[in-house]
């Protein structure tokens, strides 16, 4: 006789896959430079190509090789190398930094997660609807939401109101971020 | 894109960018006299004039342009996750973008979420089922996260432990309140 195991849904565990990141900035660096190897390799074929005769033209590395031999040291070697320093620095930070996460976890009991964009769009919808709110905007990163208002009324009350109202919109997230309102009373 | 282009953009763009530290600290040194004070920049124009210079720099530049488009070419999307293996029985394969689909239409068709859909991917070296959701502004976010629940165990229990599953969801402005 065989026995056939059937588990409930709601007993099946989810095996969860990792939180939504955005492309390395290492990688759009790689794409650009990518294109600049391309590049340089084009500039050389084609120096090939009229050096063997094949066309006409002009080739462009033995006169920018001519335009740069006998340099002696210029006064503004020392910007262009503090700009060199800088821009190497910049490289090496964008190297070594970690992909930037672009949702927040959200309770529930499978993987479920919020992209950072909906919820400045979700906290901006909430306090649209509390009474005084005239206009609202957010902008929020994973730790924090600054939701701006312009109110008619109380304004303090306002405020207190925008954020209960934000928080607990918030409160749907595994990791609620820190709700900062600011508010502008609405000229008549 | 995989985890290995990654480590190898990483490892390109520090280098580059040591090179270009190392560079600017040359430059200065030049300048100030700390390094070759009295010497001056020497470019290989004779070899330039050679016969076979041509030739040497058409092969290296053949060469830039095919290691440039194998680079571009590591950035595609993420890997497809085709047919995977169910979970328990090695001989049976299910095509996990067809789940993938199936889970983001039951999702769409729930009245929480206004749009939905489902890819399936190699994220991690797992393939990975991404079922991504709009729901409406107002309210709408903890009914439509019991159906994200939903949808995700009905994926989960047709293909199993083998493949990961997540949710995204993202808010539409335009969608009115949830009537239930």
């Amino acid at each position: 006789m065989t026995t056939t195991e059937t588990r409930a849904v709601q007993d099946v565990p989810v095996r969860s896959a990792p939180a939504p990141v955005a492309a390395a900035g290492a990688s759009k660096v790689a794409v650009a430079l990518a294109v600049l190897m391309a590049a340089v390799g084009v500039v050389a074929v084609r120096d090939a190509v009229i050096g063997l005769g094949w066309t006409a033209g002009v080739t462009w590395l033995p006169g920018a090789a001519s335009a740069v031999d006998g340099l002696t040291p210029q006064p503004w070697f020392v910007a262009a190398g503090a700009v060199l320093v800088l821009v190497g620095l910049v490289l090496v930070a964008v190297a070594v930094s970690p992909r930037r996460r672009t949702a927040v976890a959200v309770r529930a009991q499978t993987p479920v997660y919020l992209s950072v964009d909906a919820a400045a769009k979700l906290a901006t919808a909430r306090a649209r609807d509390v009474a005084g709110v005239v206009d609202a905007g957010a902008v929020a990163s994973r730790r924090r939401i600054i939701v701006r208002c312009k109110v008619t009324g109380d304004e303090a009350a306002v405020a207190r109101t925008v954020t209960e109202a934000v928080t607990e919109a918030m409160g749907a997230l595994a990791r609620p971020p820190r709700t900062v309102v600011r508010t502008r009373v609405e000229e008549s | 894109m995989n985890r290995k282009a990654v480590g190898f953009d990483r490892g390109v763009t520090l280098l580059v960018g040591l090179a270009l530290v190392a560079a600017g600290l040359l430059v200065i040194a030049w300048r100030n006299g700390a390094l070759g004070a009295d010497r001056t920049l020497v470019a290989p124009t004779d070899a330039m004039s050679a016969a076979w210079w041509p030739w040497a720099v058409g092969g290296i530049g053949i060469v830039l342009i095919l290691l440039a488009l194998r680079w571009l070419a590591a950035h595609r999307w993420a890997r497809r996750a085709g047919r995977v293996t169910l979970a328990g029985d090695a001989a049976s394969t299910a095509d996990a973008t067809a789940v993938a689909s199936a889970a983001a239409d039951a999702l769409g068709a729930d009245p929480a979420v206004t749009k939905a859909s489902g890819t399936a991917a190699v994220v991690q070296g797992r393939p990975t089922i991404t079922l991504t959701a709009r729901v409406p502004a107002r309210n709408g976010l903890p009914a439509a996260v019991s159906a994200a629940d939903e949808a995700a165990r009905t994926a989960a229990v047709m293909l199993g432990d083998n493949v990961a599953v997540r949710t995204v969801l993202s808010v539409d402005t335009k969608a009115g309140a949830v009537v239930r």
